[in-house]
């Protein structure tokens, strides 16, 4: 059986504060991770210029960021996932 | 009282005269001076120039020298990745890629890039030093021990606590190590910056950060020096726990109400910082959004244990006119900072103030930024509500909010310096303090009474 | 006794208060009563901007605040709203993400005393699908999640709960959510 595909879309703000940036470090760090080993992945990765923007990107209901939204649907809003969280989700067929 | 001693006083819990202003300018500082962010964090010279081009234009009461949380971990090995309007980032982890914990080491004063930053540091305290609070950031321990282990650090506090609190035992001992440099070159305040524990619970705080952060502010105490406390995000389940590992301030972000961090800090006699917002009030809101959030903030901190900031680290392209509105409101200048931010556009706006003498009624005038948002606006406008109440139709009242151009044009011919202030038939009488309603009607029944004479 | 109502509904972005704040102005002026609308959506494709002409509404707009509630300029839209145009009823929405509207509005409101509108109780538009997610995680607790974490703050704070988009749900799940959420 295939396993499921996922796009894993990472919002952040254009001009982040220092601990945004490094939130968004780890999170697009642990992404990085995860591709390598799971071919069903997809990470696109989406700035955002003016909070108006947040309409625009489908699936996002809490406006705080770096958000992470998994094929629409969001899963954080400004802190780091959970790794086993994405690995049991990674292995849904 | 000069500026470094108010920063001293606030951070100590002490009462000041007015909240100290302590700007948090870090990559900002390279845009002020038209250098890229790289270039700015590379060159000990640049950092100078930043820093005392922010001085001259912010006129803060204490800055730090550097706001760069990567200095010690790009030292112990942890690769970095810079941007052209960010500090840099960390991409690779020493710990994750096969280094021992045993044999990383220490950074000294010839690691990384501590000999610039150390440079920087003794250059700014030598001119500054007399005038202002320089504080000295730290990168706290977590943070740190994030940079060296990578995002494993997260499931390794339930999966091998003790290898976490080995790697927090040695970030603590960077920490402290960082805190005696920095001493040595001048500074006035250590901040230990850890924003990585707004992303864990109470109770992976108090195992895994707080005996570690207490043994650096114990460390920071020995020195004599005072320590703060920085968090950024939301950390508000992780104040009360802050409190315990002894710092003397704790300076919060947007994502904590003031109110909430000040009463928690008071009780356990620590100062509280912060917390303009970043991103609507200082990148893209206006002057007046500015002055605003700080009237508010300030109006929230007091003037006991306050000092006022922004956030966090203000970003690169911060508008300058932004920050020189707050300067201007710290200082009693807000006319002035109109005067020059408006000079174009007040051109053909006209006010003309009554003739005070022969008007039947006392007039007050009453400036303010805007009673609806500006929380001692509001108070201000309460109390000459209450205190005119009395005098019917004696008094008329009216509220000059400066966000219009013509109560800005009416601010200047007045001669009023500062907001919110108060005036009665055209003499300026409260500048900033809420009179009480007895005291007012006293002023204004002098006024009432000096007309019916005429 | 101020005559004018605030009315405060929240909700995730997406859940539907701009809608939602439209169709309860609309059948409030066919009531005959006078409406104010403070709305922190940008979002030109959700505002019916003919009925607001035609109706002539007030509606003046807060910036979104990424952070936290921008508290400031909302009281102060309120505020300006109450005393220029002296509304029956403002309907208001503070930014969606904001998970304690008790502690950072309906506290500072209460706290001022030149307060000239009545607070109403606070309400939270919900959305069936973030519902449904929520419902399926308290059923599996294998992973909270921090979105549903927020989105149960939320409800746990709203003093009325508006299921919408209730075309979305079978009768059974309408029945099902409902249960769930007077629980």
């Amino acid at each position: 059986m295939k396993r499921k595909n996922f796009t894993i879309q990472v919002i952040s703000l254009k001009n982040p504060c220092s601990a945004c940036l490094i939130v968004g470090g780890a999170v697009n760090e642990m992404l990085d991770k995860l591709k390598k080993d799971h071919e069903n992945i997809k990470v696109e990765r989406l700035v955002l210029e003016d909070l108006r923007q947040v309409h625009s990107v489908k699936g996002l209901e809490v406006e705080k960021f770096p958000a992470v939204i998994i094929n629409g649907e969001q899963i954080t809003a400004g802190s780091i996932p959970s790794k086993k969280y994405l690995l049991s989700m990674l292995a849904e067929k | 009282m000069n500026s470094k001693q108010l920063v001293l006083n606030a951070i100590h819990n002490k009462e000041t005269e007015r909240a100290p202003w302590v700007p948090f300018v870090g990559c900002h500082a390279a845009a002020l001076i038209g250098v890229g962010a790289e270039e700015y964090f590379k060159s000990s010279e640049n950092i100078v120039n930043g820093v005392l081009k922010a001085y001259e234009r912010y006129r803060p009461d204490g800055i730090p020298f550097l706001f760069d949380l990567q200095v010690e971990a790009e030292a112990m090995g942890c690769g970095l990745k810079y941007a052209a309007d960010n500090p840099p980032s960390v991409v690779t982890h020493p710990l994750e890629q096969g280094v021992k914990l045993e044999d990383l080491k220490i950074p000294g004063e010839n690691d990384g890039r501590f000999p610039i930053v150390l440079k920087a540091a003794r250059a700014i305290c030598g001119e500054l030093g007399d005038k202002i609070a320089v504080y000295g950031l730290v990168t706290g321990p977590f943070t740190l021990a994030l940079h060296l282990m990578g995002t494993d650090i997260f499931y390794e506090m339930a999966d091998d606590p003790d290898r976490v609190n080995d790697v927090m035992k040695f970030c603590m001992k960077v920490c402290i190590n960082t805190s005696k440099l920095y001493t040595d070159a001048g500074v006035d305040v250590i901040a230990v910056v850890d924003p990585m524990t707004s992303q864990i619970s109470p109770k992976n705080f108090r195992e895994f950060v707080s005996p570690y952060a207490t043994e650096v502010f114990k460390y920071i105490k020995s020195l004599g020096k005072a320590g703060s406390f920085f968090v950024c995000g939301n950390a508000k389940n992780n104040i009360e726990e802050m409190c315990k590992c002894g710092p003397d301030n704790i300076s919060i972000d947007e994502n904590i109400p003031l109110e909430y961090v000040v009463d928690i800090c008071h009780k356990y006699g620590i100062s509280a910082g912060g917390n303009i917002k970043l991103t609507v009030t200082m990148l893209f809101g206006t002057p007046e959004d500015n002055i605003r959030d700080a009237e508010n903030c300030m109006a929230v901190g007091g003037k006991k244990g306050y000092i006022l900031s922004p956030g966090c680290d203000i970003p690169f392209a911060v508008p300058p006119r932004n920050i020189e509105a707050i300067s201007g409101c710290v200082h009693g200048e807000v006319a002035d900072f109109l005067e020059t931010e408006y000079s174009n556009t007040l051109e053909g706006i006209e006010y003309r103030l009554p003739d005070y003498a022969a008007e039947k009624q006392v007039i007050i005038d009453v400036i303010t930024l805007d009673s609806d948002s500006c929380a001692p606006c509001q108070y201000v406008m309460e109390a000459v509500r209450a205190a005119a109440e009395p005098f019917r139709d004696k008094v008329r009242y009216m509220e000059h909010k400066i966000k219009e151009k013509e109560s800005v044009a009416c601010m200047l011919k007045l001669g009023v310096k500062n907001i919110p202030t108060i005036v009665v038939d055209g003499q300026i009488k409260y500048v900033s303090i809420i009179p009480g309603v007895e005291k007012l009607q006293e002023c204004i029944k002098e006024a009432v009474d000096a007309k019916g004479k005429k | 006794m101020p005559d004018t109502k605030l009315v405060i509904i929240g909700g995730f972005l997406g859940a539907g208060k701009t809608t939602c704040i439209l169709r309860i102005a609309k059948k409030l002026v066919s009531l005959g009563k006078k409406v104010g609308i403070v709305t922190n959506d940008q979002g030109d494709q959700l505002v019916d901007t003919a009925f607001l002409q035609s109706e002539r509404l007030p509606v003046l707009e807060v910036t979104g605040g990424c952070f936290c509630c921008n508290f400031d300029d909302f009281a102060a839209k309120v505020k300006s709203m109450t005393a220029e145009k002296k509304p029956d009823v403002i309907l208001a929405e503070p930014v969606g993400s904001c998970t304690d509207l008790v502690a950072t509005i309906f506290k500072p409101l209460r706290k001022d005393g030149a307060l000239q509108f009545k607070l109403s109780p606070l309400c939270i538009v919900v959305d069936p699908v973030r519902l449904k997610k929520l419902m399926l995680e308290t059923e599996k607790s294998l992973f909270p999640n921090e979105i549903n974490y927020l989105f149960e703050k939320q409800l746990e704070e709203a003093d009325v709960l508006l299921l919408n988009k209730t075309d979305l749900l079978t009768e059974q799940e309408a029945e099902k959510a409902l249960a769930f959420l007077k629980a």
